[in-house]
């Protein structure tokens, strides 16, 4: 992937959601407790693809997020929930380094994917994204065709070859449920999809880099009921293959697609556990108070 | 999400009404019987619909809530604790109903109920632990409901040896076996009740810790995710 393809994306980062990357933190709830209550049952014996160790990230003085300490498994899917600016889409972000692009920010600690700590000097940006692959809020298909928008990844990477781009984009198209609608119109532009399929080919387009891990930021917000279904079908199958993060504000929508719950306060990782325990028995009050709608 | 909240909190205050209304109901249907009133014990019989009615309109009112709010964590366990108890104390009810019907067959048959002081120590302790049941419901303690699990044994004992010595004591006649059913059976509505009061404590656990503590034994054999 070229240095083009990364500054596209790192603009639609900036466009979709400005505000909340800048906005100081306000402390308008009740302080977080030290250690974040971590479930036992939460480790496996397959060795975690993310890694953070008391990873912190800072806009200039202000605290995204502080000492975050996770394992993220593979092939599973893990929700991040919490407040608006707790911190969920700054760690989302930190995780194939979208947060760079934003002036004066640092971090510390240590965030690591499969052992290599990201923000290690050496890593090479481009090899990152293409293993982190990233779906946005709104649906950003370039304005181009459908083809054109999944084979732009692999073109970068160097594919030349027609048959080649068309399996990849046949299998892409197929892998995100979109195969079967577009198929004879893979000419059309990608703009003119409703925008569950924007969104969906928005998919298709991560998954073209063959990713290992699909990071996804509220990607059914801007979506109605229906094309949501279609995202968390979609979300299912791909857990076979994909080590998927995703960031929700729908408390029903992260008890249905992940395995894994984390919930964040004031930019600090309050509760991780396995799904079926958070939203049903959490062990931590805030946690509580958070998915039953006593404060958020 | 205050809108849940209310709701749920009157949910509750209708189940504690409920239960104070069923408590009442076994009371009245064992003073019934006692005392071969049987106007005392078609009443009881009579205020069973509006019981009935209740139950159902609080288990409408969970399914709304449930549909409407996709409630979770202590919320989705308040509710799914409301349509259990729900429904055993309306069994409990009926029981206690099905007592109060048995009156007139006892005034015909002539069954004494104050020769026998071990059916009589068997209504004490099940409208005692009913009681605890129904105050529990109010208090919401583990604790207290892990005492009334426990207390069943007793009433599950007294039932036992009463009904061992209604068989030895009965002469085979016609008479003395029809009263000796209508004995034996009022003595099962009080194990049963005892029995509907474990299954009332159980998920109060579940309400308060989120273990679900019934048939512990099986599911060490073989958990489930």
């Amino acid at each position: 992937m070229s240095e083009q393809m990364t500054n596209i994306e790192q603009t639609t980062v900036v466009e979709t959601e400005p505000d909340t990357c800048c906005e100081p933190l306000k402390p308008t709830l009740a302080p977080a407790p030290q250690c974040a209550k971590v479930s036992p049952e939460i480790s496996e014996t397959s060795q975690p693809v993310i890694t953070s160790d008391k990873f912190c990230f800072y806009y200039g003085k202000a605290v995204g997020v502080k000492d975050i300490s996770m394992d993220i498994y593979p092939k599973a899917v893990t929700a991040i929930i919490g407040p608006s600016g707790c911190g969920k889409s700054t760690f989302l972000r930190s995780i194939n380094r979208m947060n760079d692009l934003i002036p004066h920010t640092h971090t510390g600690g240590v965030l690591a994917v499969n052992g290599q700590d990201i923000y290690d000097k050496r890593v090479n940006l481009v090899n990152l994204r293409q293993q982190v692959g990233m779906v946005f809020q709104r649906p950003n298909p370039f304005p181009k065709t459908i083809y054109d928008n999944i084979v732009y990844g692999p073109r970068l990477q160097g594919v030349r070859s027609r048959s080649k781009l068309d399996a990849i984009v046949e299998q892409c198209l197929r892998d995100s449920a979109l195969w079967g609608e577009v198929k004879d119109e893979l000419k059309k532009s990608a703009l003119a999809l409703s925008g569950g399929q924007q969104q969906r080919l928005c998919i298709a387009r991560a998954l073209a880099t063959k990713p290992e891990v699909l990071l996804m930021d509220e990607p059914c917000s801007a979506l109605d009921p229906v094309a949501t279904s279609r995202i968390e079908e979609l979300i299912h199958k791909l857990k076979v293959d994909y080590t998927i993060v995703i960031v929700t504000h729908n408390m029903q929508q992260a008890a249905r697609v992940s395995d894994r719950t984390s919930f964040f306060c004031l930019g600090e990782l309050i509760e991780y556990g396995l799904t079926k325990d958070v939203f049903t028995n959490p062990t931590n009050r805030q946690t509580e108070d958070y998915i039953t709608g006593r404060f958020g | 999400m205050a809108e849940l909240q209310e709701r749920l909190e009157k949910l509750i205050l209708r189940l504690d009404l409920m239960g104070m209304r069923v408590e009442q109901a076994l009371a009245d249907a064992i003073h019934a019987i006692k005392n071969n009133d049987v106007e005392a014990g078609k009443e009881v019989n009579l205020r069973d619909s509006a019981i009935d009615r209740e139950e159902v309109e609080i288990e409408q009112e969970c399914i709304r809530l449930l549909a409407l709010y996709q409630p979770a964590a202590i919320d989705l366990r308040t509710i799914c604790t409301i349509i259990k108890v729900n429904s055993d104390l309306e069994r409990i009810a009926d029981l206690a109903a099905g007592i109060g019907r048995r009156v007139k067959h006892v005034v015909e048959n002539q069954v004494d109920f104050e020769c026998h002081s071990d059916l009589d120590h068997l209504f004490v302790i099940t409208t005692d632990i009913l009681g605890r049941t129904v105050r529990t419901l109010k208090a919401v303690s583990a604790s207290t409901a892990r005492k009334i699990i426990e207390a069943d044994d007793e009433i599950d004992n007294q039932y036992r040896q009463f009904v061992s010595g209604v068989l030895a004591n009965q002469d085979r006649s016609a008479e003395t076996v029809e009263t000796a059913l209508t004995l034996i059976n009022t003595a099962k509505a009080m194990e049963r009740i005892g029995d509907l009061c474990t299954n009332i404590a159980e998920p109060i656990i579940f309400l308060k810790t989120g273990d679900i503590v019934r048939h512990a034994e099986a599911m060490k054999d073989n958990p489930q995710d």
